[in-house]
Formats: structure tokens, sequence, C-alpha cells
């Protein structure tokens, strides 16, 4: 279960880090602050909003998206490049075997006016850390915390860990509130009330599950203050509401806009558009657990033979997927490590290019002749294979991608059967467990990844072996992966690192446990006419509006337009409406034609009751 | 009335007229609409909703295909599903009806809270829970809302048929010793056919709105284009907010139009099984 938790929580860290973008220039903000007297409230329209705000239970990326503004890390992102800034912790000093750091606590007050103290950061890191659904692979290799005084914290690890600094992705929270709740309650069933005491700029006062959650600012906020006066997440239950409503100058701002919508939004008026790099990929998964770990594993055993997967990769035209079903907003991927990593990023020897030529041969070579129906098999095995995707409504861009997948394999004689199912379902298909090992119920699936946008590892580790009952949902399984990616892990030098790292990635082509199809950028919009000074952030330069589950800096320095107005323009979906009620009308008046024409119709004959012509 | 007056009543009235019409058109595309469809309604191109134009003449979809093609080869999962449906509904309803109707006593009590239960449940949502339980495709569609929609049929055959049981024809063929069977038979059965008639071309007209209904809730056969499905991947696909018409009026107006030309030939058959209707309005 922990595995696609933190799937989502990584999917939403990238989201957040887009948004960031925008509000990476705070010192700026500061100085031509106009009508920044926080009278205004910024208003954000979501599709879905979060289960619940418990931190220990929660999953969904919304979720992150409030936990990143309502409290602090340890050690917070700097929204210009996403290097360590002082969060909970002020400074922190590493020292020499890189094993032992020493931080300074902040001296801040929660938003109930209790000072922040060693204790709180000791207690959320080892309670949330070792409990928390989202959280726990983050302090793996802590071994101790120790708090010497009230403003002093201490954290051993068993190795060098870059990530204690800057990659300690926990909400730090209030002891005094939290660990009044037995912890059974906090891992189950609890529900934080609110306020929702924190130390970040807008604390949670109002959630109203299924329509809003209401941020107001906190009051004991150290740092600048903010110019809007009040956050509203609204939610909408669909995407395309959402971006009507941004159209509709209902909401200011769309954290997450669909592609096939993307440009169309861009072009209404008072609508910016932001397409910010994000290490996100969509990927076609093969099951290719081995039979010693996943005894009872379900799967069409011929898409663990390697011809048939490069034939797929050969017969699968990226690009077409790019322009058809994420209308070209995305970008073709090359491997499994996105291009959004500059320093590690490098092209992997084989690309497979789309040759649907050679993806015959490669099939002919090995043996698989076409059927009657056009379909391979050899000895009785069909290149037959269910593929999962989630549902439109989930991911227009997965399920339309599932589409296109099945039609280029069918041109070179393999079938996919496309079958949407909802996240949920596809999560029980990947980390189904039978007798206690993985049994997992698919031949091959389409989903996305969102990697950390500091650090590749995460997205590396998905194919060792070790995360097979983890995050792995190809279930590969290669030593020399496994010890290239134990080997770059400890390695702090950046080219020594970028080789190891190319030698993974082209380990992982030649095997091909995922056809990575493309790397999808974060795209938002927001209100020209209600939110000024946007500034990319997270990374600065083209990043986001706001760095979503990354932390709040950039939101400092939205504020509101100084000629915000009303000045409401409905776009060009009126058109259909017209359409609708003309067609609406015109059956309507047909309907009574035909009520007025029956009156003049000749009287018709009238024969005897049926039953009489029995009887008589 | 014999049959050729029903078929003048059929061909005399504009209703009938355009019933009939459109009734033909929508069979004839139907069984040929694979073979007229300009292009492969499933294969995508880079023209991605496009509106009409003289390539496309009702425009493309969000992956480039075909809304024309898929326009006519839907036309036969609407006209399948419809009549199909209608079948099942009119087979059930009428041996139910004609059973419990006939028979009285246990068999009608029996049978008759077995109706009201179908009659009371709410049919679409039990379509809806009837079609997630089991994998959806063309016949399990068929059956679900063929199964869902016979109760009425089946309260009227047994009102008709109680009728018929005590009239003195029926009464005279048991005195002289004919079986159930036989009085059911050529009794019974010829006496309630048209009524039953009348009733199934209203089904299928019911039968069609709710594969509509099913696919657009994405319940459908997703192996199979269908008006329903049209719907739905134009909605899921936000067409109608990216003002993508030609996508989703020709769907929605078919849908529309046939379910009207049905429903009027249903209401000429009514008129014709019980003649005081058009007494009533022509006076």
């Amino acid at each position: 279960m922990n595995t696609r938790k933190i799937m989502k929580i990584a999917a939403g860290f990238l989201a957040a880090f887009a948004l960031l973008a925008t509000a990476a220039l705070p010192a700026t903000a500061d100085e031509n602050g106009n009508g920044g007297d926080g009278g205004e409230v910024l208003r954000i329209g979501w599709a879905q909003d979060p289960q619940t705000l418990n931190p220990f239970i929660g999953l969904d990326e919304e979720s992150y998206t409030i936990w990143a503004i309502n409290w602090d890390l340890l050690v917070n992102f700097d929204p210009e490049d996403l290097s360590p800034s002082p969060g909970i912790a002020e400074s922190w000093e590493v020292s020499d075997d890189r094993k032992t750091v020493t931080f300074k606590i902040a001296d801040r007050n929660w938003s109930d006016g209790k000072p922040v103290t060693s204790a709180d950061v000791k207690w959320t890191l080892e309670t949330l850390g070792e409990e928390g659904e989202l959280f726990t692979s983050y302090t793996d290799n802590v071994t101790a915390i120790r708090t010497p005084d009230p403003k002093t914290v201490v954290i051993e690890t068993s190795k060098p860990d870059a990530r204690i600094v800057g990659g300690l992705l926990i909400y730090i929270l209030p002891k005094h509130i939290w660990d009044k709740v037995p912890l059974e309650e906090l891992t189950t069933s609890y529900q934080p009330s609110l306020p929702l005491v924190g130390t970040g700029p807008y604390i949670v006062t109002e959630f109203d599950r299924g329509r809003q959650i209401t941020m107001e600012q906190n009051q004991e906020f150290s740092g600048p203050e903010p110019k809007f006066s009040e956050l509203q997440f609204i939610k909408y239950g669909n995407q395309d509401a959402v971006e009507r409503g941004l159209q509709l100058g209902e909401i200011d701002l769309v954290p997450e806009v669909q592609a096939a919508t993307f440009e169309r939004l861009g072009e209404q008026a008072n609508v910016e558009t932001v397409d910010s790099p994000s290490p996100a990929f969509t990927e076609l998964a093969f099951n290719l657990c081995p039979e010693e770990l996943c005894p009872d594993a379900n799967f069409n055993p011929a898409i663990q033979d390697l011809p048939v997967r490069q034939a797929i990769a050969y017969s699968i035209d990226r690009e077409r997927i790019n322009q058809i079903a994420a209308s070209g907003t995305s970008f073709v991927a090359n491997g499994l490590l996105p291009s959004f990593y500059k320093s590690f990023y490098q092209e992997p020897d084989e690309t497979y290019p789309f040759d649907p030529e050679k993806a015959k041969q490669i099939l002919d070579e090995a043996g698989y002749v076409p059927g009657d129906d056009g379909i391979r098999e050899k000895d009785g095995d069909r290149l037959s294979f269910n593929l999962y995707t989630r549902t439109r409504s989930e991911s227009a861009y997965n399920a339309q991608a599932a589409k296109l997948v099945a039609e280029m394999a069918r041109d070179v004689g393999i079938e996919f059967n496309v079958q949407e199912v909802s996240v949920d379902k596809l999560t029980e298909l990947t980390v189904r467990q039978v007798d206690g090992k993985p049994a997992p119920d698919f031949d091959a699936f389409i989903w996305g990844w969102g990697g950390d946008a500091y650090d590749p590892s995460f997205l590396l580790s998905l194919m060792t072996t070790g995360e097979i009952g983890g995050s792995s949902d190809a279930f590969y399984s290669n030593e020399e992966y496994d010890r290239l990616y134990a080997e770059q892990s400890g390695e702090f030098d950046v080219e020594k690192r970028k080789e190891i790292i190319a030698r993974m990635i082209n380990r992982l082509q030649e095997d091909l446990p995922y056809i990575v199809l493309t790397e999808d950028p974060n795209l938002q919009a927001y209100r020209t006419d209600r939110i000024a000074n946007v500034e990319p952030a997270c990374p600065a330069e083209d990043g986001d509006i706001f760095c979503e589950q990354a932390g709040y800096a950039p939101l400092l320095n939205l504020e509101p337009a100084s000629g915000a107005s009303s000045d409401d323009s409905s776009g060009g979906s009126s058109g259909i409406l017209i359409a609708i009620i003309a067609v609406v009308v015109l059956g309507l008046i047909g309907f009574f034609v035909v009520r007025a024409r029956k009156r003049r119709d000749e009287p018709l004959e009238v024969d005897e009751p049926l039953e009489k012509d029995e009887e008589s | 009335m014999s049959g050729r007056q029903a078929l003048r009543l059929l061909v005399d009235t504009w209703r009938g007229r355009f019933g009939l019409a459109v009734l033909g058109l929508t069979v004839f595309v139907a069984i040929f609409g694979n073979v007229i469809a300009p292009y492969d309604p499933t294969a995508s191109s880079l023209d991605v909703l496009q509106p009409p134009s003289f390539d496309h003449w009702l425009g493309t979809t969000e992956s480039g295909e075909d809304v024309f093609s898929q326009l006519l080869v839907g036309t036969r999962t609407s006209v399948v599903i419809g009549f199909a449906a209608a079948l099942i509904s009119a087979l059930l309803g009428s041996a139910v009806g004609i059973a419990s109707g006939y028979f009285g006593g246990w068999t009608d009590r029996i049978l008759d809270s077995f109706e009201n239960w179908f009659l009371v449940i709410p049919t679409l949502p039990l379509m809806i829970v009837l079609a997630r339980l089991l994998d959806p495709s063309l016949w399990v569609l068929v059956a679900v809302i063929g199964l869902t929609s016979w109760a009425g049929t089946g309260r009227i055959v047994r009102a008709q048929v109680m009728t018929l049981r005590e009239r003195a024809f029926v009464e005279r063929a048991r005195a002289l010793g004919a079986s159930d069977f036989y009085i059911i038979k050529t009794h019974v059965l010829p006496n309630t056919l048209p009524l039953i008639f009348a009733n199934t071309v209203l089904i299928i007209a019911v039968a069609i709105l709710s594969e509509a209904a099913l696919s657009f809730l994405g319940l459908g056969d997703p192996s199979r284009i269908s008006w329903g499905s049209m719907l739905e991947n134009a909605f899921g696909s936000g067409a109608p907010s990216a003002g993508a018409w030609w996508y989703v009026i020709p769907p929605g107006l078919c849908i529309t139009v046939l379910v009207l030309a049905v429903t009027l030939i249903g209401f000429l058959y009514e008129e014709i099984i019980n003649p005081r209707l058009i007494l009533d309005r022509e006076s």
C-alpha cells in the first residue's frame, strides 16, 4: 500500500514544484506590493479535494498541497533552485563523516501561540516518520534523534544520507496537540480539529469536505505577511468544470490543467497559462515478476519474453501519443530518467524510435507468426495482453494513450485489451499479494510517476529488487542494477554519479520493464486580472506558480492584481449551449406540429373491438 | 381492424410516414453502416477535434477519429440493443402476463408480486447495478435492459388475459374439453398479440434510451461504438466546453429522432388496437 501513496505524493510534489515557480521572487514582491493590504481572497479550483487532513492517513496529492501551506518542513526548499533553506530549523551543521546533522530550531511560534521546540521535531520525525503511510521511506537511515535542548535537534544516520538536509519531506506537527491522540486513532480515523495549528502563512480554518477548504492568515507567521488575506480551495468534481470556473472568473488559479484544454484556456481573456517542466512521466509498464518472487502472479507469460517487449517498443510512436493524447504538451521520453534532471540526464544508447517494420522483424525472428485474426502467436501463446489504465475521469491522457498504444501494437500483430479501471482497482492489481508474496495481476498498464524534484533517487529506486513488495510495479529484478543503485546513492560527485545512472538507464532500456512514453510537464493557469506578481518558482525561470507540495514560499509573493475587477468574459462554449437549446426548441416545435397535424388527419375507419371478432 | 387498415394508418398519417422512414433508414444504416462509413471509426489521426470539413463531414473526435463514421457504425449497437432487449422484454412480459392472468390463484399471486417488485424498483439504478456486476458486453446490456423492462408489458397483458378468460368463447372452448395450452394458443394469444406488439414497440424506445444512458455512464460494451458511448467520449474529453458541437449533437439528435420515430409508431399501434383513442381526439 505504501507504494502507491508514495507515488501519489511524489506526483503531488512535482505539481507543487511547478506552482511554486511563480511565487519565487519574494523580495521583489515586497518592494512593489501595491495594494497588498490583505483584503483579497485567493480562490484555487481543483477537481478533487483531500479525503482527510490527517497526514498519517492522507494519500491524495491534494492533501499535500494543504499540508505544505499549513506546516513547514524541518528544512524547506528554496523556490529559486530547490536548495535547502530555513524552515523549522534556521541553521544546521553536518558532521565530517556526514552521518550526524545538528539543527538549530528557529525562534517561531505555532499558530496557537506556543513556541516551536525540538520536541515537536523529534516527535514528528519519530511518529509520522514511522507510522505515516507516505512518510516512512524518508527516515530509513535514521538511527537516532536527540534533543539536547529545546532549540537543538541532532539526527544521526547509519550512512551518509543527503536527504536529511533538503530532502526530508515530513511536515513538522505540533506535538502538544497531536500526541494527545492515541497512535491507533492517528493511523486510522483521526480527523484533526480546526483551526489546524501550524507554522505556515495560512492555516486551515474550515474544511467542508466535498466543497471547500478555507485557509486564513496565521497571525503568528514569522515571515512576510501574505498579500491575500485568505485562501479558498474549491472542489468542482471534474476537471472540465474547474477550467470553466476559471474562465468565468469564479476562481483565480488552477494548479492542474488538462493537456487537452491547456492551449484553449490560454487563449481566454485574462487567463495566463504556465507550462513548467516536472520530473513526471507516463509509462507503459510490464509485469516482469520472476516466478520465484511471485509464484501466484497472474499474467500472460509472453510479456516476459524480451523480443515481445522490444517489438512493442518499436511499434509505439511516442510522438503521436504526445500529439494526440497530450495535445503536444508533453515530450517524448527516452528511458526512465526524465530530462528534467539536467545534471544527470543523458540520452540512453537505445531509444527505440518508431519502426513498425523492425518490430515485425523482431517478432518474426522470435518465431511469432500472425494467426487468422492477425494476432501473432507461437506454440499457442497468443500475443494478447490486458492493458490497464486509469479511467478517463481520473486521467484523460492515460486512457487515450492506452487506446493509441493498442491501436499501434495491433499493426504489428500484438493485441492489447484496454481496460479502464479506477486508481483503487489499479492499485489493487499491482499490489495484490497471495500468502504474503507479491502476486501482481496484470500484463501491462499505463500509469505515471512523479519524482522528487531535487533528486532522481526516488525514480531510480522503482526498479530495484528491494522495492518489490514496495514501490516497484514492474517487479523488475536485476543484480547489476541493484548494485549500481546502491553505488550512485552514495556517490556525491555529480559527474561520476551521472555515469553510474547512465549505465543503470541503459540496463533498463535493454530489459524494458517500462516503456516510458512521455515526460509530462505541469500545466497550470491563473487569472491575470486577479493575481499579479506571478514568477516561476521551484525552480525559478521555468517552474510553476507556487511549489504546491514543496512549500509555501512562492505563495507569499502572489498579490491581488491592482485592476482586480469582475470583468467576466464567458468564452467559446456559449455556442454549443445555443445549439443545444436550438435543438431542444426544434424538438418541442416538432412535437407540437405533430400533435396539431394529427387533428387534421382524416378520420380513420374504426373496426369493432377485437374480442367481438372472435366472439361472433 | 384488418392488417391492411393498420398499414393504411401507418402510411396515411404524417406520424406513421415519419416513423417508418426513420426506422427504415436506421435499420438500413445498422446493416450497412460498416460498409458506408468513409473511415475506420476507431482509427486515430492527428486531426484532433476538428470541426466539420469536406474530409470529415461531421468533424473529428478527441483522438482524431471521424465522427460521421462513428455515427454510422454506432447505429448498429443502438438498433440491435433496442430490438433485442424489447424482444426479451416482450417474451418475458407476455409469458408472465398470460400465465398469471389465465391461471389466476396462487400462480397469479406469486407472479404478480414478482411483477410488482419489478414495477416498483426504479429501473435505471437497477440496470446500473446489474451492468456493474456483470462484465459489460453487448448481450449483457441486452439482457440487463430486457430483464428490467418487462414488468409493464406483463401487467397490461395480465389485465387483458383476465378479461379474455371470462369471455364466452373461451368458456365454450373449455366446455368442449380444450386444454389450457390449446385455449392460450388459439384464443388468448392471438387476442393479446396486438397489445403486446404495441407495447414492445414502445419498449424499443425505452431500450434505446437505456442503452444510451448506460453507455454514457461508462457501463456499455467498451469494444463497441454506440451513440451513447460517443456521447460519453465527447463529454469525457471535454468536447462541450471546447465548443465541439459536431461531436455532441449528432449522436444526441440520432437518439432523439429514432426514439421519436419508434414512439410515434407505438402510439399509432395503440390507436389501432384501441380505436377509442382516435375517436376521442378526432371528435
